[in-house]
Order: C-alpha cells, then sequence, then structure tokens
C-alpha cells in the first residue's frame, strides 16, 4: 500500500495565547499586520512571511482580507504598519 | 394667609409645568428638525419655552419659601431629597455615556487600529489646559465652600415673634416673619468679622470667584474645542469625547446659572445661616459637576490619551 506517499498533512492556526477569548477577530487583524510587516521588512518572497499570511489566510473571513487588500493599496488601512 | 395646621406645602395651580413639557416636546423635535434640514426655528422656540418655564418656576419658588414661608422643615426635606434624587439621575446619565467611552475605548476595534486613540487621532495633551481646569474647578470647591461656611458662620436669625418659629417652624402661619431672619441686616450688633471682615462680605467674594472659576473653565473648554484636531464625526473617539466632554459642560453652564442666582440671593439677603437650601442645592450640583469632570480628567483626557 502507498499510505506513506498519499499522506495529507491538515494543519489549521494553532491556539494562540495572546488571544484566548472566544472571539478571535484580533487574532486574525494581528497576523494580517504582522504580515504586511513582515514584507515591509523582508519582502515579499521572504519565506518566514508566510506563516502569518497563512494564519490570516485561517483565521480571516475573505471579505475582510480583500477589504482591507484594498486600504493597504490607498494607504487608508487602519494599522501601524 | 390663612392658618394651616400642618407643615406641608400644598401648591396652587401653575402653568409652568404644561408649558415646560411643551418646551422640552418643541425642543426635542426642534432638535431633530434642526440636525436633518439645518431648520432651527423650532427648536429655538422649543428653548425658549424651556428657559422662560425655568425662570418663572424658580421664580415662584423663591417667592414661595423666602417671601411667604412655605418651606417648613418638612418641605425642605421634601426638597433636599427630590434635589439628591435628581443627582443621582443625573449620575446615571453620565455613567450611560462613560459605559459608551469604555466599551470603545477597553477594546479598541480593529476599524480604529486596535488603539486607543484610534489611529489618526491626535488627543489632546492631559498637562496642559485639561489640568488647569482641574485646578480650577477643584479651587471652585474651595471657594464655594468659603462662602458656604462664611453663611453658616454668619449671624443668626433675629428670633421671631413669640408664637412663631421663624422661617424653620414648622407653622407658616405668617409670612412677614421670615423676611425680618435675614442675614447680616446693617443694625445686628453681634455680626461677627472673620479674616478682617464681616461674614457677608467673605460670602459675597466667596461665591463671586467660584462664578468667575466656572466662567473661566468654560471659556477655557470652548478654546479647547476650538484647537482640537478632531470633531464628533471622527471616529467613536470623537463621539464619545464629545458627548462627554459637551454633556458636562452645559451641565457647568446650568450650575454657573444656578451659583450666579444664588449670588443675587445673596446680594439681597435672601440666606440665613440656618436656612439656604437655594444655595446648598447648587453647592451640591457645582460638587457633582466637579466630580464628573474629575472622571473625565483621569479616564477621557489622561488614561484615555
Amino acid at each position: 500500500m502507498s499510505e506513506e506517499k498519499e499522506k495529507i498533512v491538515l494543519k489549521t492556526a494553532p491556539f494562540d495565547n495572546r488571544f484566548p477569548n472566544t472571539n478571535q477577530t484580533k487574532n486574525c487583524w494581528q497576523n494580517y499586520v504582522d504580515y504586511q510587516r513582515c514584507i515591509k521588512a523582508k519582502g515579499e518572497d521572504f519565506e518566514a512571511c508566510q506563516y502569518f499570511k497563512r494564519i490570516y489566510r485561517i483565521m480571516c473571513p475573505n471579505h475582510w482580507v480583500e477589504q482591507w487588500d484594498e486600504q493597504v493599496e490607498n494607504g487608508t488601512f487602519a494599522g501601524r504598519i | 394667609m390663612s392658618l394651616v395646621y400642618h407643615p406641608y406645602h400644598l401648591v396652587d395651580p401653575s402653568p409652568w409645568p404644561f408649558v415646560g413639557a411643551s418646551g422640552a416636546f418643541l425642543f426635542t423635535s426642534g432638535a431633530v428638525i434642526l440636525f436633518h434640514y439645518n431648520d432651527y426655528r423650532l427648536a429655538l422656540t422649543g428653548l425658549f419655552l424651556i428657559i422662560i418655564t425655568a425662570s418663572a418656576w424658580w421664580r415662584d419658588v423663591i417667592r414661595e419659601g423666602t417671601h411667604q414661608g412655605h418651606h417648613t422643615q418638612v418641605v425642605v426635606r421634601g426638597l433636599k431629597l427630590g434635589m439628591l434624587l435628581f443627582i443621582l439621575s443625573e449620575v446615571c446619565l453620565f455613567l450611560a455615556f462613560f459605559w459608551a467611552f469604555f466599551h470603545s475605548s477597553l477594546a479598541p476595534s480593529v476599524e480604529l487600529g486596535s488603539v486607543w486613540p484610534p489611529l489618526g487621532i491626535e488627543a489632546l495633551d492631559p498637562f496642559a489646559v485639561p489640568l488647569l481646569n482641574t485646578t480650577i474647578l477643584l479651587s471652585s470647591g474651595a471657594t464655594v465652600t468659603w462662602a458656604h461656611h462664611a453663611i453658616i458662620g454668619g449671624p443668626a436669625p433675629i428670633s421671631a415673634p413669640k408664637g412663631t418659629q421663624g422661617s424653620e417652624g414648622p407653622l407658616p402661619s405668617n409670612g412677614a416673619t421670615t423676611s425680618s431672619s435675614l442675614l447680616s441686616t446693617p443694625n445686628d450688633q453681634r455680626a461677627p468679622t472673620f479674616l478682617g471682615t464681616d461674614f457677608r462680605t467673605n460670602a459675597v467674594i466667596g461665591l463671586l470667584m467660584t462664578v468667575l472659576l466656572g466662567i473661566i473653565f468654560t471659556g477655557l473648554q470652548a478654546f479647547e474645542y476650538k484647537e482640537a484636531s478632531f470633531a464628533i464625526s471622527d471616529s467613536v473617539y470623537g463621539s464619545t469625547f464629545f458627548m462627554l466632554t459637551g454633556t458636562h459642560g452645559l451641565h457647568v453652564l446650568v450650575g454657573t446659572t444656578f451659583l450666579i442666582v444664588c449670588f443675587i440671593r445673596l446680594l439681597s439677603n435672601q440666606f440665613t445661616n440656618s436656612h439656604h437650601l437655594g444655595l446648598e442645592a447648587a453647592i451640591w450640583y457645582w460638587h457633582f459637576v466637579d466630580v464628573v469632570w474629575l472622571f473625565l480628567y483621569v479616564f477621557v483626557y489622561w488614561w484615555g490619551s
């Protein structure tokens, strides 16, 4: 059997001690901001930045991300990047 | 005046409750029209009726209490309780606005940048004019106590004629006795002195300084509003800031007016050392406004910046 080969790894965002409450809005938002700061400092191709992106893609509703991307582009995003 | 065998004040029919309620209704509707259509006529009409009612109704109360002697000990107790309950209701009003402030500022939403003050809001420096205003209001609390103690320590009312108990007596049988029990009649040889001058002068100076400090406070707040880099439409920060400080400012205006009325009544010798309910109510109100400012200063101006 080819069990070893076809094994798919499913990983969601781990528990984050900074956001212990049910409402995970701030978790999503913080990772989005961290990603923006990361790529600002290290460039979009910097591998470690992808971790933040993966988390916020998991945590955030898609339309929030679309809206924030638009705001970042226009320079109206309400976060310190 | 006919003799009554109970200490209660049975009020005469008066137009002011109806006129006041009409004014409040018109002012509320007028404010809606003002905000939506920028037409101020109905709001001004309502405000006019409210001011007319306030002036005339309290004029009537002064006549009933000071000149007709209806404010017996029992009536005074009721009026004091009423004032305290009114101030309690004011506490609830400010509590509601403070609740909104803490709701928004303790866990600022992501739309604000998760920071307080929100990103882009330049809060006022708490150690500039707001600190000065804190010292001004605290000083006014001291000067009003000075005035109050000058009145308490002042000459006792001239003892009422036999068979009556003066303005404090349970039987308001003769209104004429109350008008003689006034503070510091010129011929009173017992008139004591305090700080090199008589008690009455101390009370006048203390109360005048309190009123002036209140006016200076209002002026400085107006200056701060004019200089502020944000408006009431600038995020929930502007909303909570101007609702809280604006409501407080209106209360300072009302408190100053109340103290000015007391000042005029003091000049016309309407307060005795044991009966000066209007002044006491004004002092309570002023201290309440003062305490609200301390909360505003500590939480909105200082912590909130």
